[in-house]
């Protein structure tokens, strides 16, 4: 497997795994429960589909790049830092807001161990927008949390 | 009668502490303004050299459709933006000509993010920072 693919595995593995951020009892946004947001998800993105029911968190892997020096070898550059979006999608915008500070808290100097690379993740930025604006009765808002990744060979 | 050892050794000398001292004369706060707009006039100067390398770069990132003969690219947007009071330059595109920018860079429910600026600022930085080295040492 290659480090994008372990590493978003990874990142999958983790998200999922927080009961503080998947459970119906664990996130309660503001308005107390009852609220929009009783079911959460973990998805990548390019196998999700759009209409599934809100809220869910989706995985981007927006770039990566070499940190290491070119190998004289001419072999693969193992050592990477990987950019990745986590894009938190609700119709509730206290919503959003709750899951995006729940993935910071998670990805923050997180160690990262998948079966053939390791590393560290800090979180770079967070911002907030809001999508589907041809819809008015249905507008989706978002989170963007940017956290970085650098990987190495273990 | 034969004695062994003595009273006069190691612990009963008295180790010298060398005297020394630095003094500082002069106001540091006033030193500390003086490197810092320095340093921030350098940041400045590298960064109005950066900001439209990190343009063409972002330019080039940036999604295309060709067969779009009419309206306005959203790579035709992206402008320098600099403010000598804040030392701020700024690389963005243009919100009211392009108002679908944030959804192509950031990503929306149905397609992918795709971060064109941060990965040109990225591609750059390198250069920004010898920039600043530069101007620095000049």
């Amino acid at each position: 497997m290659s480090l994008k693919s372990e590493l978003v595995a990874a990142v999958y593995s983790l998200l999922s795994g927080d009961s503080t951020l998947t459970a119906s009892s664990g996130i309660t946004p503001p308005g107390g429960p009852g609220t929009p947001g009783a079911v959460r998800s973990v998805a990548v993105v390019g196998q999700v589909d759009p209409g599934r029911a809100l809220p869910y968190v989706r995985i981007d892997v927006t770039g990566s790049k070499p940190i290491s020096d070119e190998p004289f070898d001419f072999g693969q550059c193992q050592t990477q830092e990987v950019e990745i979006w986590l894009k938190v999608f609700s119709d509730w915008e206290p919503e959003a807001r709750s899951v995006a500070e729940r993935l910071e808290v998670l990805l923050q100097n997180r160690q990262i161990t998948t079966t053939h690379f390791r590393g560290s993740s800090w979180w770079l930025d967070t911002s907030f927008a809001t999508d589907n604006l041809t819809d008015p009765d249905r507008l989706i808002r978002m989170a963007d949390v940017r956290i970085g990744f650098r990987m190495e060979a273990a | 009668m034969a004695s062994f050892g003595t009273s006069r050794g190691f612990a009963n000398r008295s180790i010298p502490i060398p005297k020394f001292g630095v003094s500082v004369l002069g106001d540091l706060r006033e030193f500390s303004e003086v490197v810092n707009a320095k340093v921030k006039d350098a940041a400045y100067d590298a960064a109005l050299e950066n900001g439209p390398l990190v343009a063409e770069t972002a330019r080039d990132l940036c999604p295309f459709d060709p067969k779009r003969k009419s309206g306005i690219h959203l790579r035709d947007t992206i402008r320098v933006r600099r403010s000598k009071s804040k030392g701020i330059v700024t690389v963005s595109t243009d919100h009211g000509k392009a108002p679908h920018d944030f959804l192509v860079h950031n990503g929306t429910i149905k397609q992918p993010a795709n971060p064109f600026l941060y990965k040109a600022k990225d591609r750059r930085d390198e250069e920004y920072k010898a920039g600043i080295r530069e101007k620095l040492s000049a």
